[in-house]
């Protein structure tokens, strides 16, 4: 990942890897992390800017002028929901209130057990062409009326790409450090995606997905370890500890992001099959050469998280999404850094003070020491999340009682 | 929408790689190509 610092982008560099590695940093870093909800901060609705990137890149980036912030994990994080209008697919559609978007995962057809041989087989080549031809069926339709749908789909996926670029240029002249890639998910790390959550997010659904790992374990396994083996490959992980330091050149912070779903849902034996052996394996020699990896963690991690401990000291900083930051606090400290700072619904419910009372809480206990980035625990996607007044409030107090 | 089978006589693959030999929507081969596997990445993810 290309990254255009400068002076300030690498104060926060600096900021962030010395929380990390358990060093007090000159300023607690501040990260903020949201999908559309900027467009009802601004006002507006996708709808009416989405054909328009230059309008729409605004709208976007009004936040920054009103909020500061230290990190982001895309920068920004749009949904083109254009593309799939124009393949009449509902897979990602807008929410009746025009600007966010809703995923049909709850809906949408997956694939039955007995799809599990060719999982194993070859899982990209399930996924690219017997999922899309269920999950959009327009795909299913003749070959020419498919072509004319896709091409028109190319004109709003461009649309979507030149007003994430306007963001992140602006973001980089601010210098905020956007953690990965919005296009790769990936930075001078791979993204690492566990194969569980692979099976659960694209091949069987949650529900196919939790009742598989009773039923037919051994088929989930064997899954599991082609969905990795081919992900490898495919993304060209290394392996040497040497070639992987080479690579990362001379960036300050070397970062990579894995994303948790299904993983929230296991047992503590369940997660160290499932993912913790799997992410040893797979990113483990990343991490022995000096990587970072944000876990972003949606659900509660609570009984699994002293499991991280496993991972060499100060190589993952976990968001904690709905467990309480304090037990999570009591469980990793010292050996992980852990991203929280004050719920959603505080931040919609509480008052003012009672908002900044309660970070400052935070703040007393988990920034001695470093380890701690501050941040709300779940993304931001609709109006309705929080009370916009709380969260400025807030950040303004995070951003000065951080300082040293 | 009912289900076409006549076209199974197509993959995906095969439809993007026309896309992507189509330089009637972008001159550039190697933008094409870019466009095209973003697209494709969107639409799995």
């Amino acid at each position: 990942m290309e990254r255009n610092k400068n002076a300030k982008m690498i104060e926060r560099m600096q900021c962030i890897k010395d929380t990390l590695d358990f060093k007090e940093p000159k300023k607690v870093p501040v990260k903020i992390q949201y999908t559309n909800w900027p467009y009802f901060y601004a006002g507006v609705t996708l709808k009416e800017v989405m054909h328009d990137p230059e309008l729409n890149a605004k709208s976007y980036m009004k936040i920054l002028d009103d909020i500061e912030f230290d990190l982001s994990l895309f920068g920004v994080n749009v949904i083109p929901v254009g593309v799939f209008q124009e393949l009449k697919s509902n897979k990602y559609a807008l929410a009746n209130d025009d600007t966010a978007v809703t995923h049909s995962q709850g809906i949408e057809e997956f694939l039955g057990p007995e799809f599990y041989p060719d999982i194993i087989k070859d899982p990209f080549l399930v996924q690219t062409e017997t999922l899309l031809k269920t999950q959009i069926p327009i795909f299913r339709r003749p070959k020419e009326e498919a072509m004319k749908c896709l091409k028109a789909s190319i004109n709003p996926f461009l649309n979507n790409m030149i007003m994430q670029q306007i963001v992140m240029n602006r973001m980089d002249e601010l210098g905020i450090v956007r953690l990965v890639d919005k296009n790769t998910f990936s930075a001078e790390a791979p993204f690492y995606f566990g194969p569980l959550s692979s099976i659960m997010d694209y091949f069987r659904g949650m529900q196919g997905a939790l009742t598989d790992l009773r039923r037919r374990p051994k088929e989930v396994k064997a899954a599991c370890d082609a969905i990795m083996r081919q992900s490898a490959e495919m993304g060209h992980f290394l392996t040497d500890v040497p070639k992987i330091k080479a690579s990362f050149g001379d960036t300050l912070v070397p970062f990579g992001l894995n994303i948790i779903n299904a993983e929230c849902f296991l047992s503590p034996n369940n997660f160290k099959e499932y993912y913790l052996d799997y992410f040893k394996e797979y990113i483990g020699p990343y991490l022995e050469a000096g990587a970072k990896y944000y876990i972003l963690g949606e659900g509660k991690l609570l009984p699994v998280l002293d499991q991280f401990k496993e991972l060499p000291r100060g190589s993952v900083f976990i968001q904690i999404d709905e467990d309480d930051p304090f037990e999570a606090y009591k469980k990793i400290k010292g050996h992980q850094t852990i991203c929280a700072g004050i719920s959603l619904s505080l931040l919609k419910y509480g008052t003012k003070q009672e908002c900044i009372d309660y970070a400052k809480k935070c703040f007393d206990t988990f920034a001695p020491g470093g380890g701690f980035i501050f941040m709300h625990n779940k993304t931001l996607v609709s109006s309705k999340d929080i009370n916009n007044e709380n969260l400025l409030a807030v950040y303004e107090f995070a951003n000065e009682y951080g300082k040293k | 929408m009912s289900c076409n089978n006549k076209n199974e006589e197509y993959t995906i693959m095969e439809l993007l790689q026309e896309l992507i030999a189509d330089n009637s929507w972008e001159k550039d081969q190697q933008n094409r190509t870019q466009i095209v596997f973003g697209l494709l990445y969107t639409l799995i993810s």
